[in-house]
């Protein structure tokens, strides 16, 4: 799923400085899960919101929306009567979400109340972690099922870089080095010669540095 | 037919859900009553409301709860964790608690102008009367004896029903405008034929079983041969019973309850030996398990599988009783068809026998009537329309269902009300919610494991020597801690968490964060929280990000008209410079230790939670919105929460902390305190502290405060 995180509070107050009507929306999707921006975090913000308000006597109305997935235009039109109501939308969904709030309120001013991190996987209760990097040409089966693109520092395809100590990235001592992951999933499997090959030279073209990237499916398109 | 909701039907269920699964102690209850719902009010310390729930269904609440069979014990899901929770005791503490604060009669939505002639001031006569009296009737009761109650009121030995508990509900019915004519036979003073002369449009018979019955046996004509009715009635009305005098030595025949009130009231009456004899065995023996202890503990001898042969003479007087083995009560297709052993016979020694082997009906009311009766002399009566073969007539109760206990008796007079009520209106019976409930399924074994044992609060007595020359009430009733001890024992069945679905983005985070592992993923690959399983705890609610789960029983919603009720609003704290705080806390720690003496008012305003782990970051926040200048959370000791919530409320206030200080609220105005020993002074001292602290930090920045 997306990963995000909430912005800080000073932030989004920042933000919607000087409207006196703010919605906040949530999404039902990826951002419930991780705990950034479902109909729960909705709520804790609107009650933040309301009481730093009342601390600096600003007169603030906010309403609290929640759709199921902010990042289709059919969900987000079943908005419109609030959105054109409020001053100010802050959205809480993945940077997708804002932005199919802009594309069908183009008069409405619509902020993003998340940063949105990754594409990553819940490690225990509270703990998310990057895992894929959404590099458009998948190279799994050639390491172990650990993708390097996005869990080395580097990305290196032949890893691992001479900086690798003790199992530990020369980035950080928190970050594990991937490259002996794969070696030891590979080992355990009894497949550690699959590393002798020499991994070639990857497309990169897919992997957005084109400009955005679109998928057409003919067969679905109506 | 369209099913209705008992609170359409009758204004009678204070909106209590329902659902179709229920706690299996509300399915087995003949009344359905919502036991878990006093229960968990019980364990709240909200006594006057868990005795309102109580009566809802009940209007002889006070006497039912100190005599029911409480069939709903026998089902309770607790047993399979240790014992059964002691739901019937549980029931006569919010009686004794929360009577008297009770509200008053309520008044019907409309009144008819029928008159409704009730026959019998029993169970079932005053239950129909009160649901008649609801729906806007205008009922009479005609009653044969000086007082209304039936076996309640002649029967039942006073040891176990005090008289005056029988008259505190029968005064609340008479309160809704029932009016209750006593020392009236129908058939003697007055005809059936003429209650319908007198106006009356409908007829409910409802007269009982009042005649003991006796067995064609030699001697049983002697002087000395008395029958379990009138032995009764006599020793409730006086004490004693002028044909056992003091020192005589009683036999019992029968094995039922009524043989055991029986033997009991002989010793009350001055027998100095009481015995009994019963066809059954003492596995069969049909008189409730703990009757037959109490009995045997106060001295009875119980002889079982003995049938009577001859009342024995001597000198024209009872020399006592010769019984012969009996070897087989029941055949092959459990029918009564009891076997004896002529060759094995003994004689049990004395001078007073006592048939106690059941009752039949006296139905000379229907002599000259379209009223018919069976070949054996009972009454016709449909069991589904409560209707007899005299048009208007109908009927209830024992007189209809042959003996069994009270609740039994009163549920039918519920439906026999309705049947009259729609005879008069013309209308079809309404289907009944209780009928579609279903009670909830076993608590599974990996579920038991993860609940704490806690062992079942024992009714305090009078010891055997002592009561058995009594008449007062043996049973002395549940102090204030064993109450709640007991009622938080609870399982809280059916009470708790449901998903909504609608909003759920499967998250896991219940599956997660339950303690006792109820939510899981279901056969369809998606979550399932096992109502069956859910110890209502409230965690899981309160960490779904997606708000997704709802409890069935929640007061999170009522929280603000909480905090209301406590004058926390900023217009009612705008003249208050003293810190005001706000205490949510734990209602399980806060009585498990002293739960008796008044709460001396510390300064905080306490906003009771039922587990911690209900308080939400949102209430915290309120709180602060609403003039706090600080907020505690009061929770158990770690180890101490038997729901396992502490560590998830930690972690929430923690979170919060942070929050207010971003927010421009110093987050070391919220603070999570200890219920630790001994807890009411050390609450007591932590809110001092704690005032004095907020003292020094001044009010919050979310009230204003005029300079004082
Ligand atoms: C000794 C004894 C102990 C019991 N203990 C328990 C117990 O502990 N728990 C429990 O749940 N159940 C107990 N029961 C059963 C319970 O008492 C009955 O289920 C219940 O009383 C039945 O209620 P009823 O209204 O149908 O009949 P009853 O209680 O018999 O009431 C019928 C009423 O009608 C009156 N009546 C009769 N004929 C006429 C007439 N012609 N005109 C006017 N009035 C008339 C009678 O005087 C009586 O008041 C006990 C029964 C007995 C006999
Ligand atoms: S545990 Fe509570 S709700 Fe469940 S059956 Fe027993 S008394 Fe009823
Ligand atoms: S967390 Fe508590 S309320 Fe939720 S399913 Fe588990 S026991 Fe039930």
């Amino acid at each position: 799923m997306i990963v995000a995180e909430q912005k800080p509070l000073a932030e989004i107050r920042q933000m919607i400085k000087g409207h006196r009507k703010v919605l906040l929306v949530g999404c039902g999707s990826c951002v419930t899960v991780c705990f950034a921006g479902g109909a729960k975090e909705v709520g804790i913000l609107a009650s933040s919101l309301r009481l730093a308000a009342q601390i600096d006597g600003d007169d603030l109305e906010v309403t609290e929306e929640t759709v199921l997935r902010q990042c289709e235009p059919e969900f987000v039109e079943t908005l419109r009567r609030k959105v054109e109501d409020a001053d100010i939308v802050v959205s809480l969904a993945c940077g997708v979400g804002p932005q199919t709030m802009v594309e069908a309120f183009p008069n409405a001013r619509i902020v993003p109340g998340l940063n949105t991190k990754f594409f990553g996987r819940v490690l225990g209760p509270g703990v998310w972690t990057e895992t894929c990097a959404g590099c458009g040409n998948c190279i799994l089966h050639l390491t172990g099922g650990i993708c390097p693109v996005a869990r080395c520092s580097k990305s290196l395809l032949n890893g691992p870089c001479g900086g690798s100590v003790g199992g530990k990235c020369e980035v950080s001592p928190d970050i594990k080095c991937v490259w002996q992951e794969i070696y030891d999933h590979l080992a355990v499997q009894g497949k550690a010669e699959n590393l002798a090959e020499i991994i070639e030279e990857k497309d990169w073209s897919t992997a957005g540095h084109g400009g955005p990237r679109t998928i057409t499916r003919k067969d679905l398109q109506i | 037919m369209a099913v209705i909701v008992t609170d359409e039907r009758l204004g009678i269920f204070p909106s209590l859900d329902t659902k179709t699964e229920q706690a299996p102690c509300r399915v087995a209850c003949p009344l359905h009553t919502d036991a878990q719902g006093y229960i968990w009010l019980i364990a709240q310390g909200r006594f006057r409301e868990a005795f309102e729930v109580a009566k809802a269904v009940n209007p002889l609440v006070s006497a039912i709860s100190r005599v029911c069979a409480h069939p709903c014990e026998t089902k309770c899901r607790r047993a399979k964790v240790d014992e059964a929770i002691s739901i019937c005791a549980l029931k006569r503490f919010a009686v004794d608690w929360g009577r008297e604060a009770a509200g008053a009669a309520p008044v019907p939505p409309r009144r008819y102008s029928e008159r409704v002639a009730i026959i019998g001031g029993g169970p079932s006569g005053l239950t129909a009367a009160s649901d008649l009296a609801r729906l806007g009737y205008a009922v009479t009761i005609f009653e044969k004896l000086p007082a209304a109650g039936g076996i309640f009121y002649y029967g039942i030995p006073t040891y176990r029903l005090p008289r005056t508990e029988l008259a505190e509900d029968v005064k609340a019915i008479e309160a809704l405008g029932v009016e209750i004519q006593t020392g009236v036979e129908v058939g003697k003073d007055i005809t059936v034929q003429e209650l319908f002369d007198q106006g009356y449009s409908s007829v409910l018979i409802a007269v009982g079983l009042s005649v003991s019955r006796d067995l064609p046996i030699p001697g049983a004509k002697l002087p000395g041969v008395l029958m379990a009715l009138p032995f009764l009635a006599e020793v409730n009305a006086t004490g004693k019973c002028k044909d056992v005098p003091s020192g005589s030595s009683v036999v019992v025949i029968g094995g039922g309850n009524v043989a055991i009130d029986v033997a009991r009231s002989a010793f009350r009456a001055g027998a100095s030996r009481v015995q009994l004899a019963c066809l059954e065995s003492e596995k069969e023996i049909p008189a409730s398990p703990w009757e037959v202890e109490e009995a045997a503990e106060e001295g009875v001898e119980i002889n079982c599988s003995w049938g009577p042969v001859q009342v024995l003479e001597k000198d024209g007087k009872v020399a006592g009783l010769e019984v012969q083995s009996c070897t087989c009560v029941f055949d092959a297709d459990h029918r009564f068809n009891p076997q004896f052993d002529p060759s094995c016979k003994m004689q049990l020694e004395g001078d007073i026998v006592i048939f106690a082997i059941g009752q039949g009906s006296d139905l000379s009311l229907a002599k000259d009537t379209d009223i018919q009766l069976n070949q054996r002399g009972q009454l016709i009566a449909d069991r589904e329309k409560f209707t007899t073969t005299q048009p208007g007539v109908f009927a209830c109760g024992e007189v209809m269902l042959g003996p069994g206990n009270a609740v039994t008796a009163m549920s039918s007079a519920h439906r026999a009300a309705m049947a009259v009520h729609c005879y008069l209106r013309q209308i079809e019976m309404p289907e009944r919610v209780e009928d579609t409930f279903q009670a909830l399924g076993e608590v599974a074994e990996p579920t038991i494991e993860r609940i704490p044992t806690q062992k079942r609060q024992a009714m305090p007595v009078i010891e055997p020597e002592v009561r058995k020359r009594s008449s007062e009430p043996f049973e002395l009733g549940f102090s204030e801690e064993q109450a709640i001890a007991e009622a938080r024992r609870c399982l809280n069945c059916a009470a708790g968490a449901e998903n909504q679905m609608v909003r759920c983005a499967n998250c896991l985070t219940c599956l997660r964060v339950c303690p006792f592992g109820v939510p899981i993923i279901g056969d369809e690959g998606k979550i399932q929280i096992r109502l069956d399983q859910c110890q209502a705890c409230g965690i899981c609610a309160r960490e779904c990000p997606a708000t997704s789960i709802e409890l069935r029983r929640d007061q999170h919603e009522t929280i603000p008209a909480q905090l209301e009720a406590l004058g926390v609003s900023i217009e009612a704290l705008a003249r208050t410079a003293d810190p005001v705080i706000v205490a949510y806390r734990c209602h399980y720690g806060w009585h498990a230790e002293n739960g008796v003496d008044e709460e001396a008012p510390t300064g905080a305003r306490v906003v009771d939670m039922l587990c911690s782990a209900r308080v939400d970051i949102q209430d915290i926040i309120k709180a602060f919105q609403l003039g706090a200048d600080g907020v505690m959370v009061a929770v158990c000791a770690d180890d101490d929460c038997h729901l396992q919530g502490v560590k998830r409320v930690r972690a929430r206030v923690e979170r919060t902390r942070q929050l207010l200080d971003a927010i421009g609220i110093d987050g070391k105005r919220l603070e999570v305190v200890e219920l630790t020993s001994p807890v009411r002074q050390n609450f007591r001292k932590a809110v001092e502290e704690m005032t004095h602290r907020l003292a020094e930090m001044g009010p919050s920045p979310a009230r204003r405060v005029p300079a004082v």
